[in-house]
Protein backbone atom coordinates (compact mmCIF):
# COMPACT_ATOMS: atom_id res chain seq x y z
CA UNK A 1 0.00 0.00 0.00
CA UNK A 2 1.10 3.58 -0.56
CA UNK A 3 0.45 6.70 1.52
CA UNK A 4 1.31 10.32 0.77
CA UNK A 5 2.82 12.24 3.67
CA UNK A 6 2.57 15.99 3.26
CA UNK A 7 4.43 16.95 6.42
CA UNK A 8 6.68 15.57 9.15
CA UNK A 9 3.50 15.42 11.28
CA UNK A 10 1.86 13.05 8.74
CA UNK A 11 4.92 10.80 8.85
CA UNK A 12 4.88 10.88 12.65
CA UNK A 13 1.20 9.89 12.66
CA UNK A 14 1.85 6.91 10.37
CA UNK A 15 4.73 5.92 12.63
CA UNK A 16 2.46 6.09 15.63
CA UNK A 17 0.04 3.64 13.97
CA UNK A 18 2.93 1.30 13.17
CA UNK A 19 4.12 1.53 16.78
CA UNK A 20 0.69 0.67 18.15
CA UNK A 21 0.38 -2.36 15.84
CA UNK A 22 3.81 -3.80 16.66
CA UNK A 23 4.24 -7.15 18.39
CA UNK A 24 7.41 -8.52 19.99
CA UNK A 25 9.75 -9.83 17.31
CA UNK A 26 8.46 -7.57 14.52
CA UNK A 27 10.99 -5.95 12.22
CA UNK A 28 10.38 -2.75 10.28
CA UNK A 29 13.00 -1.98 7.63
CA UNK A 30 13.03 1.67 6.58
CA UNK A 31 14.44 2.42 3.15
CA UNK A 32 14.95 5.78 1.47
CA UNK A 33 17.56 8.37 0.63
CA UNK A 34 19.29 10.63 3.13
CA UNK A 35 16.71 12.91 4.68
CA UNK A 36 13.75 10.95 3.33
CA UNK A 37 12.18 10.83 6.80
CA UNK A 38 13.18 7.42 8.20
CA UNK A 39 14.15 8.82 11.58
CA UNK A 40 11.00 10.96 11.60
CA UNK A 41 8.95 7.78 11.07
CA UNK A 42 10.92 5.98 13.81
CA UNK A 43 10.06 8.83 16.18
CA UNK A 44 6.38 8.21 15.55
CA UNK A 45 6.87 4.49 16.06
CA UNK A 46 8.47 5.22 19.43
CA UNK A 47 5.49 7.34 20.37
CA UNK A 48 3.13 4.53 19.34
CA UNK A 49 5.02 2.20 21.67
CA UNK A 50 4.47 4.63 24.53
CA UNK A 51 8.11 5.71 24.69
CA UNK A 52 8.45 9.12 26.24
CA UNK A 53 12.14 9.75 25.63
CA UNK A 54 12.72 11.41 22.28
CA UNK A 55 13.92 8.93 19.66
CA UNK A 56 17.11 10.32 18.10
CA UNK A 57 19.17 9.21 15.11
CA UNK A 58 21.57 6.36 15.96
CA UNK A 59 23.87 7.35 13.09
CA UNK A 60 27.08 7.04 15.08
CA UNK A 61 26.15 4.42 17.64
CA UNK A 62 24.28 2.20 15.13
CA UNK A 63 21.79 1.06 17.78
CA UNK A 64 19.66 2.88 20.35
CA UNK A 65 17.50 0.96 22.81
CA UNK A 66 14.30 2.30 24.39
CA UNK A 67 11.89 0.87 26.94
CA UNK A 68 8.26 1.08 25.91
CA UNK A 69 5.30 -1.27 25.75
CA UNK A 70 8.07 -3.56 24.48
CA UNK A 71 11.73 -2.80 23.83
CA UNK A 72 12.45 -0.71 20.75
CA UNK A 73 15.76 -1.32 18.99
CA UNK A 74 16.31 1.57 16.61
CA UNK A 75 19.22 1.01 14.22
CA UNK A 76 20.88 2.99 11.47
CA UNK A 77 23.21 0.71 9.51
CA UNK A 78 24.35 3.35 6.99
CA UNK A 79 27.95 2.95 8.07
CA UNK A 80 27.90 -0.78 8.23
CA UNK A 81 29.96 -2.01 5.30
CA UNK A 82 29.40 -5.77 5.39
CA UNK A 83 27.18 -8.41 7.03
CA UNK A 84 30.22 -9.65 8.98
CA UNK A 85 30.27 -6.34 10.81
CA UNK A 86 26.63 -6.88 11.75
CA UNK A 87 27.41 -10.31 13.12
CA UNK A 88 30.11 -8.76 15.25
CA UNK A 89 27.61 -6.28 16.58
CA UNK A 90 25.30 -9.15 17.45
CA UNK A 91 22.49 -7.89 15.23
CA UNK A 92 20.86 -11.33 15.06
CA UNK A 93 20.15 -11.24 18.76
CA UNK A 94 18.06 -8.17 18.13
CA UNK A 95 16.48 -9.51 14.95
CA UNK A 96 15.41 -12.74 16.64
CA UNK A 97 14.66 -11.11 20.01
CA UNK A 98 11.49 -9.97 21.74
CA UNK A 99 11.40 -6.31 20.93
CA UNK A 100 10.51 -4.26 17.86
CA UNK A 101 13.45 -3.65 15.52
CA UNK A 102 13.28 -0.49 13.42
CA UNK A 103 16.16 -0.54 10.96
CA UNK A 104 17.24 2.44 8.84
CA UNK A 105 19.58 1.57 5.93
CA UNK A 106 19.00 -2.19 6.37
CA UNK A 107 20.57 -3.09 3.00
CA UNK A 108 23.93 -4.22 4.35
CA UNK A 109 22.21 -6.53 6.84
CA UNK A 110 19.98 -8.25 4.27
CA UNK A 111 21.60 -11.64 4.80
CA UNK A 112 21.15 -11.47 8.57
CA UNK A 113 17.46 -10.52 8.51
CA UNK A 114 14.59 -12.98 8.86
CA UNK A 115 12.44 -13.20 5.71
CA UNK A 116 9.19 -11.87 7.21
CA UNK A 117 9.97 -8.18 7.55
CA UNK A 118 7.81 -5.14 6.92
CA UNK A 119 9.48 -3.01 4.27
CA UNK A 120 8.75 0.71 4.45
CA UNK A 121 10.12 2.78 1.62
CA UNK A 122 10.09 6.59 1.72
CA UNK A 123 10.44 8.50 -1.53
CA UNK A 124 10.77 12.22 -2.19
CA UNK A 125 7.78 13.61 -4.08
CA UNK A 126 8.28 17.35 -4.44
CA UNK A 127 8.07 18.73 -0.92
CA UNK A 128 6.15 15.71 0.34
CA UNK A 129 6.90 12.00 0.62
CA UNK A 130 5.41 8.82 -0.82
CA UNK A 131 5.56 6.04 1.76
CA UNK A 132 5.13 2.50 0.55
CA UNK A 133 4.56 -0.51 2.79
CA UNK A 134 5.44 -3.95 1.44
CA UNK A 135 5.02 -7.29 3.20
CA UNK A 136 7.44 -10.20 2.91
CA UNK A 137 5.51 -12.83 4.90
CA UNK A 138 2.28 -13.54 6.75
CA UNK A 139 2.99 -11.42 9.84
CA UNK A 140 4.05 -8.37 7.83
CA UNK A 141 1.06 -8.91 5.53
CA UNK A 142 -1.19 -8.70 8.59
CA UNK A 143 0.41 -5.39 9.60
CA UNK A 144 -0.07 -3.94 6.11
CA UNK A 145 -3.76 -4.94 6.18
CA UNK A 146 -4.31 -3.39 9.58
CA UNK A 147 -2.57 -0.15 8.59
CA UNK A 148 -4.70 -0.01 5.43
CA UNK A 149 -7.84 -0.43 7.50
CA UNK A 150 -6.81 2.20 10.07
CA UNK A 151 -5.72 4.75 7.49
CA UNK A 152 -8.93 4.26 5.46
CA UNK A 153 -11.13 4.69 8.54
CA UNK A 154 -9.38 7.97 9.37
CA UNK A 155 -10.42 9.52 6.05
CA UNK B 1 25.70 30.41 -28.29
CA UNK B 2 23.66 31.28 -25.19
CA UNK B 3 24.03 28.80 -22.32
CA UNK B 4 22.05 28.77 -19.09
CA UNK B 5 23.70 26.93 -16.18
CA UNK B 6 22.06 25.75 -12.98
CA UNK B 7 23.74 24.57 -9.79
CA UNK B 8 21.51 23.49 -6.89
CA UNK B 9 23.68 20.63 -5.63
CA UNK B 10 24.25 22.34 -2.27
CA UNK B 11 22.42 25.03 -0.28
CA UNK B 12 23.75 27.54 -2.82
CA UNK B 13 21.55 28.41 -5.78
CA UNK B 14 24.03 29.28 -8.52
CA UNK B 15 23.01 30.38 -12.01
CA UNK B 16 24.94 31.70 -14.97
CA UNK B 17 24.40 32.83 -18.51
CA UNK B 18 27.26 32.46 -20.97
CA UNK B 19 27.48 33.73 -24.53
CA UNK B 20 30.16 32.38 -26.86
CA UNK B 21 32.07 31.01 -23.88
CA UNK B 22 32.08 34.37 -22.11
CA UNK B 23 30.27 34.98 -18.81
CA UNK B 24 27.40 37.45 -19.27
CA UNK B 25 25.37 37.17 -16.06
CA UNK B 26 25.49 35.26 -12.83
CA UNK B 27 23.38 34.89 -9.71
CA UNK B 28 24.28 33.43 -6.36
CA UNK B 29 22.07 32.91 -3.31
CA UNK B 30 23.17 31.26 -0.10
CA UNK B 31 20.31 32.08 2.22
CA UNK B 32 19.53 28.63 3.63
CA UNK B 33 16.10 28.61 1.98
CA UNK B 34 15.06 25.74 -0.27
CA UNK B 35 15.58 25.82 -4.01
CA UNK B 36 12.13 24.63 -5.00
CA UNK B 37 10.30 27.95 -4.82
CA UNK B 38 12.99 30.35 -5.84
CA UNK B 39 14.74 28.55 -8.70
CA UNK B 40 12.36 29.32 -11.58
CA UNK B 41 11.81 33.00 -10.59
CA UNK B 42 15.60 33.39 -10.34
CA UNK B 43 16.11 31.86 -13.78
CA UNK B 44 13.51 34.18 -15.31
CA UNK B 45 14.99 37.19 -13.59
CA UNK B 46 18.55 36.40 -14.68
CA UNK B 47 17.53 35.85 -18.31
CA UNK B 48 15.64 39.12 -18.30
CA UNK B 49 18.58 40.99 -16.81
CA UNK B 50 20.86 39.41 -19.40
CA UNK B 51 18.47 40.77 -22.02
CA UNK B 52 17.39 37.42 -23.42
CA UNK B 53 14.43 35.05 -23.22
CA UNK B 54 14.01 31.27 -23.17
CA UNK B 55 13.79 31.38 -26.95
CA UNK B 56 17.39 32.58 -27.19
CA UNK B 57 18.88 29.73 -25.19
CA UNK B 58 20.89 27.22 -27.19
CA UNK B 59 21.96 24.90 -24.36
CA UNK B 60 21.25 24.30 -20.71
CA UNK B 61 23.77 22.93 -18.22
CA UNK B 62 23.22 21.46 -14.78
CA UNK B 63 25.41 20.53 -11.87
CA UNK B 64 24.66 16.81 -11.71
CA UNK B 65 26.09 15.76 -8.36
CA UNK B 66 27.27 14.51 -6.01
CA UNK B 67 25.29 16.69 -3.63
CA UNK B 68 22.03 17.01 -1.82
CA UNK B 69 19.38 14.61 -3.02
CA UNK B 70 16.55 17.13 -3.21
CA UNK B 71 18.73 19.90 -4.59
CA UNK B 72 19.99 17.71 -7.42
CA UNK B 73 16.46 16.56 -8.19
CA UNK B 74 15.18 20.12 -8.52
CA UNK B 75 18.11 21.31 -10.64
CA UNK B 76 17.91 18.27 -12.90
CA UNK B 77 14.14 18.51 -13.35
CA UNK B 78 14.33 22.22 -14.16
CA UNK B 79 17.19 21.83 -16.64
CA UNK B 80 15.52 18.87 -18.33
CA UNK B 81 12.25 20.76 -18.57
CA UNK B 82 13.92 23.69 -20.31
CA UNK B 83 15.96 21.44 -22.63
CA UNK B 84 12.88 19.46 -23.58
CA UNK B 85 10.55 22.38 -24.23
CA UNK B 86 13.20 24.40 -26.10
CA UNK B 87 14.61 21.29 -27.84
CA UNK B 88 18.18 22.30 -26.98
CA UNK B 89 21.15 20.25 -25.73
CA UNK B 90 21.37 19.33 -22.06
CA UNK B 91 24.78 19.09 -20.43
CA UNK B 92 25.46 17.53 -17.01
CA UNK B 93 28.58 18.67 -15.17
CA UNK B 94 29.96 16.85 -12.15
CA UNK B 95 29.55 19.11 -9.12
CA UNK B 96 33.07 18.38 -7.84
CA UNK B 97 34.60 19.11 -11.27
CA UNK B 98 32.84 22.48 -11.29
CA UNK B 99 33.95 23.24 -7.75
CA UNK B 100 37.57 22.35 -8.55
CA UNK B 101 37.49 25.32 -10.96
CA UNK B 102 37.40 27.57 -7.89
CA UNK B 103 41.05 26.63 -7.46
CA UNK B 104 42.21 28.13 -10.77
CA UNK B 105 45.16 30.42 -10.05
CA UNK B 106 46.47 28.08 -7.38
CA UNK B 107 49.29 25.67 -8.20
CA UNK B 108 49.15 22.25 -6.58
CA UNK B 109 46.36 20.05 -5.29
CA UNK B 110 42.74 21.05 -4.83
CA UNK B 111 40.17 19.03 -2.92
CA UNK B 112 36.55 20.15 -3.25
CA UNK B 113 34.62 18.96 -0.19
CA UNK B 114 30.83 18.87 -0.11
CA UNK B 115 28.85 18.17 3.03
CA UNK B 116 27.38 14.67 2.60
CA UNK B 117 25.84 14.59 6.11
CA UNK B 118 26.45 11.60 8.39
CA UNK B 119 29.94 13.01 9.06
CA UNK B 120 31.10 12.40 5.51
CA UNK B 121 32.16 14.59 2.61
CA UNK B 122 31.89 14.04 -1.12
CA UNK B 123 35.31 14.72 -2.51
CA UNK B 124 37.88 14.10 -5.22
CA UNK B 125 41.45 15.24 -5.64
CA UNK B 126 42.60 17.39 -8.56
CA UNK B 127 45.95 18.70 -9.68
CA UNK B 128 46.18 22.25 -11.03
CA UNK B 129 48.95 23.52 -13.25
CA UNK B 130 48.36 26.77 -15.06
CA UNK B 131 44.92 26.55 -16.66
CA UNK B 132 44.93 22.78 -16.58
CA UNK B 133 42.97 20.87 -13.96
CA UNK B 134 43.11 17.11 -13.85
CA UNK B 135 41.26 14.63 -11.71
CA UNK B 136 43.55 12.38 -9.68
CA UNK B 137 41.82 9.25 -8.41
CA UNK B 138 38.08 9.04 -8.02
CA UNK B 139 34.90 10.62 -6.69
CA UNK B 140 34.12 9.33 -3.22
CA UNK B 141 32.25 9.78 0.04
CA UNK B 142 34.68 9.67 2.92
CA UNK B 143 34.93 10.79 6.53
CA UNK B 144 36.84 14.08 6.84
CA UNK B 145 39.16 12.48 9.41
CA UNK B 146 40.20 9.80 6.94
CA UNK B 147 40.65 12.41 4.22
CA UNK B 148 42.78 14.62 6.47
CA UNK B 149 44.92 11.63 7.44
CA UNK B 150 45.46 10.66 3.82
CA UNK B 151 46.27 14.16 2.58
CA UNK B 152 48.30 14.99 5.69
CA UNK B 153 50.85 12.33 4.88
CA UNK B 154 51.75 13.97 1.55
CA UNK B 155 54.08 16.93 1.23
CA UNK B 156 52.11 19.07 -1.18
CA UNK B 157 49.84 21.87 -0.07
CA UNK B 158 46.14 21.23 -0.58
CA UNK B 159 43.52 23.85 -1.34
CA UNK B 160 40.11 22.99 0.11
CA UNK B 161 36.94 24.48 -1.38
CA UNK B 162 33.26 23.71 -0.88
CA UNK B 163 30.43 23.98 1.59
CA UNK B 164 32.01 21.47 3.99
CA UNK B 165 35.06 23.71 4.57
CA UNK B 166 33.58 25.74 7.46
CA UNK B 167 32.40 22.48 9.09
CA UNK B 168 35.73 20.66 8.97
CA UNK B 169 38.30 23.45 8.66
CA UNK B 170 39.67 22.96 12.19
CA UNK B 171 40.04 19.24 11.70
CA UNK B 172 41.86 19.73 8.39
CA UNK B 173 44.14 22.39 9.86
CA UNK B 174 44.94 20.21 12.85
CA UNK B 175 46.27 17.49 10.57
CA UNK B 176 47.68 19.45 7.65
CA UNK B 177 48.78 22.64 9.41
CA UNK B 178 50.11 25.16 6.89
CA UNK B 179 49.59 22.54 4.20
CA UNK B 180 45.84 23.23 4.24
CA UNK B 181 44.85 26.29 2.21
CA UNK B 182 41.45 28.00 2.24
CA UNK B 183 39.73 30.76 0.30
CA UNK B 184 37.05 33.29 1.23
CA UNK B 185 33.41 32.21 0.70
CA UNK B 186 33.20 34.13 -2.57
CA UNK B 187 35.74 31.73 -4.06
CA UNK B 188 35.02 28.65 -1.97
CA UNK B 189 31.33 28.03 -2.63
CA UNK B 190 29.82 26.60 -5.86
CA UNK B 191 29.31 29.11 -8.69
CA UNK B 192 27.03 28.74 -11.65
CA UNK B 193 29.74 30.27 -13.84
CA UNK B 194 32.01 27.26 -13.37
CA UNK B 195 29.30 24.85 -14.45
CA UNK B 196 28.80 27.01 -17.54
CA UNK B 197 32.52 27.16 -18.34
CA UNK B 198 32.84 23.37 -18.28
CA UNK B 199 29.60 22.97 -20.22
CA UNK B 200 30.91 25.30 -22.95
CA UNK B 201 34.00 23.08 -23.26
CA UNK B 202 31.90 19.94 -23.61
CA UNK B 203 29.61 21.59 -26.16
CA UNK B 204 32.64 22.72 -28.16
CA UNK B 205 33.70 19.07 -28.30
CA UNK B 206 30.28 18.25 -29.73
CA UNK B 207 29.12 16.47 -26.59
CA UNK B 208 25.67 16.53 -25.00
CA UNK B 209 23.68 14.36 -22.58
CA UNK B 210 20.43 12.54 -23.09
CA UNK B 211 17.38 14.12 -21.47
CA UNK B 212 15.92 10.74 -20.64
CA UNK B 213 18.97 8.96 -19.29
CA UNK B 214 20.93 11.71 -17.50
CA UNK B 215 20.51 11.13 -13.77
CA UNK B 216 21.88 12.82 -10.67
CA UNK B 217 25.18 11.25 -9.68
CA UNK B 218 25.09 9.82 -6.18
CA UNK B 219 28.09 8.24 -4.53
CA UNK B 220 26.84 5.36 -2.49
CA UNK B 221 27.97 1.78 -1.95
CA UNK B 222 25.91 -0.24 -4.41
CA UNK B 223 26.84 -3.75 -3.30
CA UNK B 224 24.49 -3.74 -0.32
CA UNK B 225 21.59 -2.65 -2.53
CA UNK B 226 22.14 -5.66 -4.78
CA UNK B 227 22.12 -8.09 -1.86
CA UNK B 228 18.92 -6.50 -0.62
CA UNK B 229 17.26 -6.78 -4.03
CA UNK B 230 18.19 -10.46 -4.25
CA UNK B 231 16.47 -11.27 -0.98
CA UNK B 232 13.64 -8.74 -0.78
CA UNK B 233 13.14 -7.68 -4.38
CA UNK B 234 12.93 -4.17 -5.77
CA UNK B 235 13.46 -1.12 -3.59
CA UNK B 236 16.45 -0.19 -1.56
N1 LIG C 1 6.52 14.52 4.84
C1 LIG C 1 7.66 14.46 5.54
N2 LIG C 1 7.95 13.38 6.30
C2 LIG C 1 9.12 13.30 7.00
N3 LIG C 1 10.05 14.25 7.03
C3 LIG C 1 9.83 15.36 6.30
C4 LIG C 1 8.65 15.51 5.53
N4 LIG C 1 8.70 16.69 4.91
C5 LIG C 1 9.87 17.25 5.28
N5 LIG C 1 10.56 16.48 6.12
C6 LIG C 1 11.88 16.80 6.70
O1 LIG C 1 12.80 15.86 6.18
C7 LIG C 1 13.78 15.53 7.13
C8 LIG C 1 13.79 14.05 7.39
O2 LIG C 1 14.91 13.75 8.17
P1 LIG C 1 15.17 12.33 8.80
O3 LIG C 1 16.32 12.49 9.73
O4 LIG C 1 13.92 11.73 9.32
O5 LIG C 1 15.64 11.52 7.50
P2 LIG C 1 16.29 10.07 7.42
O6 LIG C 1 15.57 9.36 6.33
O7 LIG C 1 16.33 9.44 8.76
O8 LIG C 1 17.74 10.43 6.91
P3 LIG C 1 19.12 9.65 7.17
O9 LIG C 1 19.27 8.68 6.02
O10 LIG C 1 20.13 10.76 7.09
O11 LIG C 1 19.08 8.97 8.49
C9 LIG C 1 13.43 16.33 8.39
O12 LIG C 1 14.20 17.50 8.39
C10 LIG C 1 11.96 16.64 8.21
O13 LIG C 1 11.58 17.81 8.87
MG1 LIG D 1 17.86 8.74 9.98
Amino acid sequence: MQITSNSPADTLALGEILGRLARPGDIYCLLGELGAGKTALAQGIGRGLGIEDPVSSPTFTLIHEYKGRMPLYHMDLYRMAAPEEGEELGLQEYFWGHGLCVVEWPQAAAELLPADILQVELRFAGDSREIELAAHGSRSQQIVEEVTRLVDSEH
Amino acid sequence: MWILSIDTATKVTGLAVHFKCGLVAESFLHTGKTHSERLMPMVLQLLEQAGIGFGDLEAVAVSSGPGSFTGLRIGMATAKGIAQVRKIPLIGINTLDALAQNGLGFEGLVAPVLDARKDEVYTALYGIRGREISLIGQYEAVSPAVLAERLGSGRERVLFVGDAVPVYRELLEARLGEGAVFLPDSRSLPRGAHVGALAAERLARGERDDIYTLKPFYIRPSEAEATWAKKFGQGG
